[in-house]
């Protein structure tokens, strides 16, 4: 426990470092390549009336909860909406999979090389570490000693 | 930490009930019927027997009678041989010979009109032509143009659908041994958008009537012509779409078209047998009982002795969940492949003679 509540710190970090790179990692893949990434969510069955719009939304608020990570003072509410985020990327996989008459993927590089297995169980990880994330930094708020303590250990460095 | 814990909660569902939100408001659009009406005949076929197969891929490459050959898509030189109804089944292979080797990122198809089989390729291309006993596919006449797809109308005579050089657009032609080997024909596939995925469709030949026949997937219509590809008369389906639904997208670079929106198939397969055409098609009539609808899929009779008129409709149920995906009718059976299934249902007399 000890070991715990000396690297709460460290573990939030880590946290929003590894969405960080999820985020920018999908986003600027999604960027890179807009015109296909609009052509797959063309083809997807549950966004293909939504609009061309949706192709520039996902990758921006994959970017601003990217850049609310890096800001400690915003990375608890961001890590609420990195948790939304993942949820509903989970419940969309899980819907396509299950109910939809064809599959379509467009979560761009790498993560389009994984099964849809693989991909739910991704992002079921995903979903657990910011939960992860937003417990320790709650408990923190509420224990405004071990904030301190974290504070020293920070100036140290 | 409680609230804390009610705060992830509550996102949890937000964020679930939107996306399901999302997923339902996307369905209506789909199950909407298509505000025409089916004449539907229930207990029309009925199950005999099915076989699962160990691989995918596989299509219908024709029938004898009572007799059927699959081919399959990634291993081209491999068929399967079904007897009806019994099912017994033989794995025969394509002797292509010494200069004839598979080549990787190419599209055969084999197309069995007993007594021939024919081996074709679009972009190499190739046509060969072989007897069903021995499986040895030979050049048997002019070969020298690039198709999409070739169907057999005549012993050296192709139908083709190809890409013409002169408008880059799909176009239907004659290909034959006989001077000038190869003419496109422009006044059958009519351009709604791009005039490739919009005139897009499948070719069947039928050997009873010596008819070609086109049927568009992304509208509700057919073409027939005679062994010359020459139209004869184009006919209507029930459906009620009549423009093209799909989107196609030209991506930057120019090189690759592809479809933007989901398939918006109306006419998604078909065969024909003796003088009817039956096409399964994905829209649903007003007098559809949407459940029904949904576990099977409907196929719709044009008699083409009659200009190609409606007849009635019938429903293949799924399969294990699985819809059709390739099929074939015979004289006595409709051949349905359902998942990696090959499903074998009897057709009842009345279905082939009367109406």
């Amino acid at each position: 426990m000890k070991w715990y509540q000396k690297h709460t710190g460290l573990i939030t970090e880590i946290i929003s470092m590894l969405f960080i790179l999820l985020f920018v990692y999908a986003a600027v893949n999604k960027l890179w390549d807009l015109e296909n990434f609009r052509i797959q969510l063309g083809q997807s069955p549950m966004l293909t009336s939504m609009g061309d719009w949706v192709a520039w939304i996902v990758p921006a608020i994959e970017l601003v909860i990217a850049g609310m990570l890096i800001v400690p003072r915003l990375r608890h509410t961001a890590l609420y909406a990195a948790f939304s985020l993942m949820t509903m990327f989970t419940a969309y996989i899980y819907i396509i999979l299950t109910y939809s008459p064809y599959v379509p993927c467009s979560c761009g590089g790498i993560l389009e090389k994984m099964g849809w297995k693989e991909h739910l169980i991704f992002n079921s990880v995903f979903v657990l570490l910011a939960m992860t994330g937003i417990l320790i930094l709650s408990q923190k708020r509420t224990n405004p000693i071990s904030q301190t303590s974290e504070r020293l250990i920070l100036d140290n460095k | 930490m409680k609230n804390t814990i009610v705060k992830i909660s509550l996102c949890f569902a937000v964020s679930i009930l939107l996306v399901v939100g999302l997923f339902g408001w996307s369905q209506k659009d789909i199950i909407k019927d298509h505000g025409f009406e089916r004449k539907l005949i229930t207990d029309r076929i009925s199950l005999v027997d099915a076989i699962s197969l160990n691989k995918k891929a596989y299509y219908f490459a024709g029938h004898d009678e009572d007799t059927i050959y699959l081919g399959n898509y990634k291993t081209p030189t491999e068929l399967i041989k079904i007897t009806l109804p019994t099912l017994h089944t033989t794995y025969i292979n394509i002797r292509l010979g010494k200069e004839g080797s598979i080549q990787p990122y190419k599209s055969y198809t084999v197309d069995v009109q007993p007594p021939y089989f024919y081996f074709m390729e679009g972009t190499i291309p190739i046509l060969k032509r072989g007897m069903l006993n021995n499986w040895q596919p030979k050049r048997f006449m002019y070969d020298s143009t690039y198709f999409i797809s070739a169907v057999p109308t005549g012993k050296k005579r192709m139908a083709l659908k190809s890409i013409s050089r002169k408008t880059k657009e799909y176009a239907l032609g004659l290909e034959q041994d006989i001077y000038p080997n190869i003419e496109l024909r422009y006044d059958i596939l009519e351009k709604q958008i791009d005039g490739v995925f919009c005139t897009d469709g499948q070719m069947l030949f039928s050997e009873e009537l010596s008819k070609l026949i086109y049927i568009y997937y992304y509208r509700n219509q057919f073409m027939v012509m005679d062994t010359e590809v020459k139209l004869l008369y184009r006919s209507n389906t029930i459906d009620t779409i009549s423009q093209v639904q799909v989107k196609p997208v030209t991506t930057q670079n120019g090189a690759v078209r592809k479809l933007a929106s989901p398939q918006f198939l109306v006419n998604r397969n078909a065969a024909t047998n003796n003088q009817y055409l039956y096409i399964y098609a994905t829209g649903m009539a007003k007098n559809d009982s949407y459940d029904d609808f949904k576990k099977a899929s409907t196929i719709d009779l044009y008699d083409l002795r009659k200009q190609g008129t409606y007849s009635y409709s019938f429903r293949v149920p799924d399969y294990k969940t699985f819809k059709v995906s390739d099929f074939l009718v015979t004289n006595n059976y409709l051949v349905a492949y359902q998942g990696n299934h090959i499903v074998v249902y009897s057709l009842h007399p009345d279905i082939v003679t009367a109406i």
